[in-house]
């Protein structure tokens, strides 16, 4: 990986994303949907907001803003074909992987810090949250990186990002509603939101071989898509 | 003598199809290249592997003593500019945006920037974003980012194609400058005007193979009739054989007030590449 590289991606992604509209919404999300809960626990006269609300606004953030982003920035430079171009300069692959989710990531923690501060979501995470939110950023790094070489066009992504939505936004949200020993909460345990949601109630092992299992199984698919795009046979 | 580009029996095959049958070229310093044939001739194909796009089905290549397995490293792409019609620029970016990325990738001093805007005519449109330039000047922005780290060898695919005469009369301008400082040039076109004044040495490639290889102008008398052509001030023409037995009829000609003009029949390079292959240049 050559930093020179990496910051040279990184400054012109920066400016690529704050010029895109469809982008530019994409963090405002998080912030509205968490205001909405707050407004919910409020009215509701609740003391704090369930962990399962929390986890679905982390979710939102990391699925609604960076797996997006990076897919849509992907899929764009396929579509315009500026991929090639970049990939027949100096930079390899990495470092426009890198550049692109530092972007990202960036917009990605700014947009979750505010979401985070009005739900007051730092009175209620604990330490090993940050760990199951650092696994989880790395599997929709993977994710990102592996639909947005994988789309041709930007409409691909977003046909792609729906179930990615909905199977890891909503899912914590079905264990209020799926009674325990359900087959269907079984495989929601093996969701990596629902696997962050069991690491927070109960500290063992099992959540964290979840979220390494996911890291892997994208880890996998992404090494195979991106030596795909690397060949253009 | 060392050779830039050195190709030997260059094969493609993209399934059943055999797309280049064994082609082979070798170019010297300096010299300007031209790849002529029809769409789907294989020139595309060509330029396509020399870059590291797609691998080859057989034969050989060396490019800048780089062997083909090496041309997806830092030290040949360093080396070498790339125009085709699959480049593209950031359109939400400006002008000198689009640039600046490139100049950090290929470290490359920030005055350059202003250089090849300057040299390509469009310094005082360097604030403004790609979404908003013709097709020319973005073509022009393309050639500043090939050229901008002076690379030994430039790969051009189709460079003029669908662009205004003043745009392709500036990018030809450009290229017999980058000639003149010794910079390689492998061009493909179907332009066949644009050979003959740009190229050293041209291939008329038809269905993967070489029909001819040679100097434009060794080409063109290579297959020039042995006819004169001459046009009346009335509308009237008329084509006369070149022999001893027309000799006087021709001088006869040269000063009769009715001849509007007499010219040799001397083929273009489109008209031999008629003559070679039997199919059009489109």
């Amino acid at each position: 990986m050559n930093m020179n590289n990496v910051n040279a991606i990184f400054q012109k992604d920066l400016k690529d994303f704050m010029a895109n509209m469809s982008l530019l919404v994409l963090p405002i999300l998080p912030i509205v949907i968490a205001w909405l809960y707050n407004q919910t626990v409020e009215t509701a006269g609740e003391v704090s907001m369930p962990i399962e609300m929390i986890y679905t606004i982390i979710a939102m953030a990391f699925a609604a803003v960076m797996f997006m982003s990076i897919a849509t920035m992907f899929a764009e430079e396929n579509e315009k074909h500026t991929l090639r171009g970049l990939l027949q300069s100096p930079a390899s692959i990495i470092d426009i992987i890198v550049g692109k989710v530092i972007v990202s990531l960036f917009i990605t923690l700014v947009s979750l810090a505010i979401a985070l501060f009005i739900v007051d979501g730092y009175e209620i995470l604990k330490p090993i949250d940050y760990l199951g939110m650092f696994l989880f950023m790395i599997i929709i790094t993977f994710m990102g990186v592996a639909v947005g070489l994988a789309a041709k066009s930007v409409g691909t992504v977003s046909a792609y990002s729906l179930p990615v939505m909905f199977g890891l936004v909503f899912s914590p949200m079905i264990n209020n509603f799926v009674e325990e020993g359900h087959v269907l909460r079984t495989i929601v345990d093996y969701l990596p939101v629902n696997a962050m949601v069991n690491l927070h109630n109960e500290i063992t092992w099992q959540p964290i071989l979840v979220l390494f299992g996911w890291i892997v199984a994208m880890g996998i698919l992404a090494v195979i898509v991106i030596s795909r795009a690397k060949k253009d046979d | 003598m060392n050779h830039v580009i050195n190709v030997s029996q260059l094969e493609k095959k993209f399934g059943k199809h055999h797309a280049l049958k064994g082609i082979g070229f070798k170019l010297e310093p300096g010299e300007v290249f031209g790849l002529l044939g029809p769409s789907g001739s294989g020139k595309t194909t060509t330029i396509r592997i020399l870059i590291g796009e797609l691998k080859k089905s057989g034969g050989s290549i060396e490019v800048l003593g780089f062997g083909s397995k090496e041309f997806t490293k830092n030290e040949y792409l360093t080396q070498i500019g790339i125009l085709s019609d699959r480049s593209a620029l950031y359109d939400r970016l400006t002008v000198q945006d689009n640039l600046q990325l490139f100049r950090r990738l290929y470290q490359v001093e920030e005055s350059v920037i202003d250089r090849v805007l300057k040299d390509v005519g469009l310094y005082n449109d360097r604030k403004k974003k790609v979404k908003d330039l013709s097709k020319g000047m973005k073509q022009r922005v393309l050639l500043c980012k090939a050229i901008m780290h002076k690379p030994k060898v430039m790969f051009l695919d189709e460079p003029t194609s669908a662009l205004d005469p003043a745009t392709t009369s500036k990018i030809h301008e450009i290229l017999e400058e980058l000639k003149a400082q010794g910079t390689t040039i492998l061009l493909t076109t179907h332009d066949m005007e644009e050979a003959t004044k740009l190229c050293d040495n041209v291939a008329l490639l038809d269905d993967g193979v070489f029909k001819e290889y040679g100097t434009p102008e060794s080409l063109r008398l290579k297959y020039k009739e042995d006819t004169m052509h001459v046009m009346y001030k009335d509308g009237k023409e008329e084509t006369i054989k070149r022999n001893v037995e027309n000799k006087e009829r021709l001088a006869d000609l040269m000063v009769d007030e009715n001849v509007l003009k007499i010219s040799s029949d001397y083929p273009s390079l489109g008209e031999v590449f008629i003559k070679v292959t039997g199919r059009e240049l489109v």
